[in-house]
């Protein structure tokens, strides 16, 4: 049987007073089940209940009712702790320490080797950009630097299970794109990890399952793509087209389909993008910065790489080693494919009936799936037009 | 223990950059090496030495004191301030942090102690060698009675006599129907208050009269070379006009060695400590001192004049000999910094139940309730003994019934938890050059160190693991 690295029944936090009556209900009857390699998202306004059921799973508090199992042990068992990594929602670091010597005094506590203490310190100062920061006490830091080390010290025992608790708060864009990116790996890596955030946009790029609570209680729960797909609609991306040709579309759809296109417009650049592009001439540029710098490669001790090695590294170095991609990267892919020209692509749609977008999420039922959000937008948005373009004698067919 | 390691080594580096810290370490080096240049004491060398080892060895504790409980609100503050989230999510048990910080507060506790145990002595020594000793008395006084540590011999009481002659008067007065028909004689107060006479005519030396003591196990060094000190407290019970108290002494048993003699004119009231050759006590360790109401003649004849003022005829007196042993003969046994060594020993024990008692209030309360705790229970320890007297009383008089023996049963758990720090403060002892016993410290390492300090660290570990770290309380 395996054994869910999370498993709550039940759980319920109660506040009380100085006279020890119970206040506030923070946490109701939660059922969680996190599985191992998952990266679940914990979602929720303000004092819906994610950091007090985070600090349960960790032991900071202590349930009123129900049950907590982490790898299947009580959550202060010592031995669970070490396959733990933590990043608090604020970096409740010692301002008198600089960065080696906190990533040095906590890797002591998991009892780590001199060596090894030394080697991942530098790894992870050279993964979150502040190698050369690293004497500076962290009093002097800015907050997403200390944010950086934070992260930093989360990893320094190669957890098996990450738990981050508002993880891109106080971070710039290159920050929080970098905390995705890395979520992303570790995910690949068959790290276990548990995000909370009320930033949506940070969980739906990164979160296979997520859960949402209010009040305390978990409102709605399951996989990403599935509460997000919209089946009443269809979402068609081409390169840029003619306004006679937009209203031939219009024109199909409504004989086809008698309904009408809701919007048509051009796909704008993302302002992350453009960020990142000016930041990244920047530093190409050496511009001097007491900030946090590029960061570097994921260290190789935190788990094993999979297949998808050089694909992940081209990712996560997106920001750092190139000038991003403008805009939504399919548009630069289509033309690519050996579909000839735009028109012609237009007339096969013309000539077929819309079929259902196909996400590929039944295949992933069976492991959980390690892409994100947007990633997985763009291969649907791709498996729609090469189903497409994957029947020649239709297109040729209406060419006729 | 490599996490408790961590933790200590952690919070010696806290310490180091506390600014309280800093703070206190400036004030104790100024005091240090301060004090010599203002501290004159009796305006001889060794008294200015005396003066500056009572004064900086007493601002050593209290200041050390203080510091040991500011440092010890690191706990409250990683609470208040969170780092105990990043702590307690590591696989780091709760009682090892506990004994970790307190570890580290004790390292640093000692480490500080040694600087300014170094500090004092260098000071002490550069006293005596920048100022000249004021004449050979002071000069003597430096070796044999400031940079010593001398044990101290006292006198054995015969109590088993006082309790005789204090039974036998009892039932003397009993059958000459002293007591009457009164049915409220407390035969056991009454024999104690016989005694206590007993004891005080005992130690009463009438004029003319003579007194023995003698001393055994006196394992000095017998050498031509070498002394022994004499220390006494004379009260003549007729306050004399000079408030001079003349005595004559024999010491060494004439049977045994040459006894020496000498006449003395002393402060009444006062202690006086005096140097006889170690040539006086016996080669079986023995040393008798006789002590005699009166002067001699130059013909060492017994008269009631003083030699010094040949026409006035001088009162007799009686002489009291106070206070528990009348009198005390000292030998060095071993070296000044040794003896300094021994009286930091037992600072630092008080230090570390300080800082047991320091974290124990942390683990409960934040940082301004929990040194208010902290310091009431210092201040408790430090008037121990009057409290516990105090208690005594009222049990005794004050409280009866259940009531009492519940109320005292508390008092007497709390009182045994909260040390007595004046019983393990050595400083005087050391600043009389007297010798600061193994055995005293090693009673203070026990009881202090160990059963005292065990009993708060365990309270604290207990407190801690039952705490939610992160609790809100609404």
């Amino acid at each position: 049987m395996i054994i869910p690295v999370v498993q709550t029944v039940g759980l319920t936090k109660l506040f009380k007073d100085f006279w020890r009556r119970a206040k506030v209900e923070a946490v109701k009857n939660l059922n969680l089940e996190i599985h191992r390699g998952e990266v679940f998202g914990l979602l929720g306004p303000n004092g819906s209940g994610k950091s007090t059921t985070i600090k349960m799973l960790l032991g900071l508090l202590y349930p009123t009712r129900g049950q907590i199992a982490v790898f299947g042990r009580a959550p202060t068992d010592v031995a669970t702790k070490a396959r733990i990594g933590f990043l608090p929602e604020e970096s409740y670091l010692y301002r008198f320490l600089n960065a080696r010597e906190t990533l040095d005094y906590y890797g002591r506590l998991f009892h780590l080797p001199s060596h090894v203490r030394r080697e991942r310190t530098e790894r992870l100062l050279e993964m979150v950009g502040l190698k050369h920061e690293a004497r500076r006490r962290l009093g002097e830091y800015s907050k997403g630097m200390a944010r950086r080390i934070g992260l930093a010290q989360a990893l320094i025992n190669d957890p098996d299970f990450l738990i981050l608790d508002e993880p891109t708060t106080g971070l710039d864009p290159i920050g929080t794109r970098q905390i995705k990116d890395l979520i992303r790996e570790l995910g690949n890596r068959g790290k276990t990890i548990l995000l909370s955030s009320h930033l949506l946009a940070d969980v739906e790029d990164v979160c296979d399952r997520v859960s949402i609570l209010y009040g305390g209680q978990q409102r709605q729960g399951g996989r990403v793509k599935e509460l997000l797909r919209q089946t009443e609609r269809t979402q068609i991306i081409a390169p840029r087209l003619a306004p006679e040709t937009i209203e031939r579309i219009r024109n199909v759809i409504r004989l086809e389909e008698e309904k009408d296109l809701i919007e048509v417009s051009s796909p704008a650049e993302r302002l992350e993008t453009i960020f990142l592009r000016i930041v990244h001439e920047a530093q190409v540029a050496n511009v001097a910065t007491s900030g946090a710098r590029a960061s570097g490669a994921m260290p190789d001790f935190l788990g094993p790489r999979d297949e998808g090695e050089a694909l992940v590294d081209e990712l996560v170095r997106a920001a750092d080693r190139r000038v991003p991609e403008p805009g939504p990267v399919e548009v630069a892919e289509v033309p690519a494919a050996p579909t000839g020209p735009a028109d012609d692509v237009l007339e096969s749609l013309l000539a077929r009936e819309p079929e259902p977008v196909r996400d590929g999420s039944e295949a992933e039922e069976e492991k959980p799936a390690p892409p994100a959000g947007p990633r997985e937008a763009i291969e649907a948005d791709r498996s729609v037009i090469d189903s497409l373009l994957s029947e020649p004698d239709k297109r040729s067919d209406h060419r006729d | 223990m490599t996490s408790i390691w961590a933790v200590a080594r952690h919070m010696v580096s806290e310490a180091i950059r506390m600014k309280i810290a800093m703070f206190f370490i400036c004030l104790l080096a100024l005091l240090i090496f301060g004090l010599p240049f203002v501290a004159r004491g009796d305006g001889t060398v060794s008294g200015a030495i005396q003066a500056f080892l009572v004064y900086s060895l007493s601002a050593v504790s209290l200041l050390m004191a203080l510091l040991t409980l500011f440092m010890s609100r690191s706990l409250s503050d990683e609470l208040v301030q969170r780092q105990i989230f990043f702590l307690m999510t590591k696989p780091l048990p709760r009682w090892q942090y506990v004994l970790g910080k307190w570890f580290g507060i004790v390292l640093f506790d000692a480490l500080l102690l040694l600087l300014a145990g170094a500090g004092i002595c260098g000071m002490a020594h550069y006293i005596a060698v920048s100022q000249p000793p004021r004449d050979a008395l002071d000069r003597q006084k430096l070796t044999d009675q400031v940079f010593a540590a001398r044990h101290q011999a006292a006198v054995e009481l015969p109590t088993k006599l006082f309790e005789r002659a204090a039974r036998e008067r009892y039932e003397r007065r009993k059958e000459e129907g002293y007591y009457g028909s009164r049915g409220d004689v407390n035969e056991k107060e009454e024999i104690a208050k016989l005694r206590m006479e007993e004891e005080q005519s005992w130690r009463t030396v009438n004029p003319g009269g003579t007194r023995e003591f003698l001393f055994q196990n006196v394992r000095c060094d017998r050498s031509a070379d070498k002394t022994i000190q004499i220390r006494y407290k004379a009260m003549a019970t007729n306050y004399p006009p000079d408030e001079i108290v003349r005595s004559y002494w024999l010491i060494g048993d004439p049977e045994k060695v040459q006894p020496y003699q000498m006449l003395r004119r002393d402060a009444h009231d006062r202690f006086h400590t005096f140097s006889v050759p170690a040539g006086t006590v016996a080669e079986d360790h023995t040393l008798r001192i006789y002590f005699l109401n009166y002067v001699l003649s130059a013909d060492q004849q017994p008269i009631l004049v003083d030699l010094d003022h040949p026409y006035e005829q001088v009162r007799p007196f009686v002489i009291r000999l106070e206070p528990t042993t009348p009198v005390e003969v000292m030998f060095g046994v071993g070296s000044f910094e040794g003896n300094l060594v021994r009286v930091l020993a037992l600072i630092l024990f008080k230090l570390m139940f300080l800082a047991a008692l320091g974290l124990a209030a942390s683990t409960v309360f934040s940082f301004p309730v929990a040194i208010l705790v902290s310091l009431t229970v210092y201040v408790l320890a430090e008037f121990r003994g009057f409290i516990g007297e105090s208690i005594q009383y009222l049990g005794a008089e004050g409280l009866e019934g259940m009531f009492q023996a519940g109320f005292g049963l508390i008092l007497r758990v709390i009182l045994f938890v909260i040390p007595n720090f004046p019983s393990f403060d050595a400083v005087n002892t050391f600043v009389d050059g007297r010798n600061v016993t193994l055995m005293w410290v090693l009673q203070g390492l026990g009881m202090l160190g160990v059963v005292q300090t065990g009993i708060v660290l365990l309270a604290a570990c207990l407190m801690f693991h039952f705490r939610e770290v992160s609790e809100v309380s609404i």
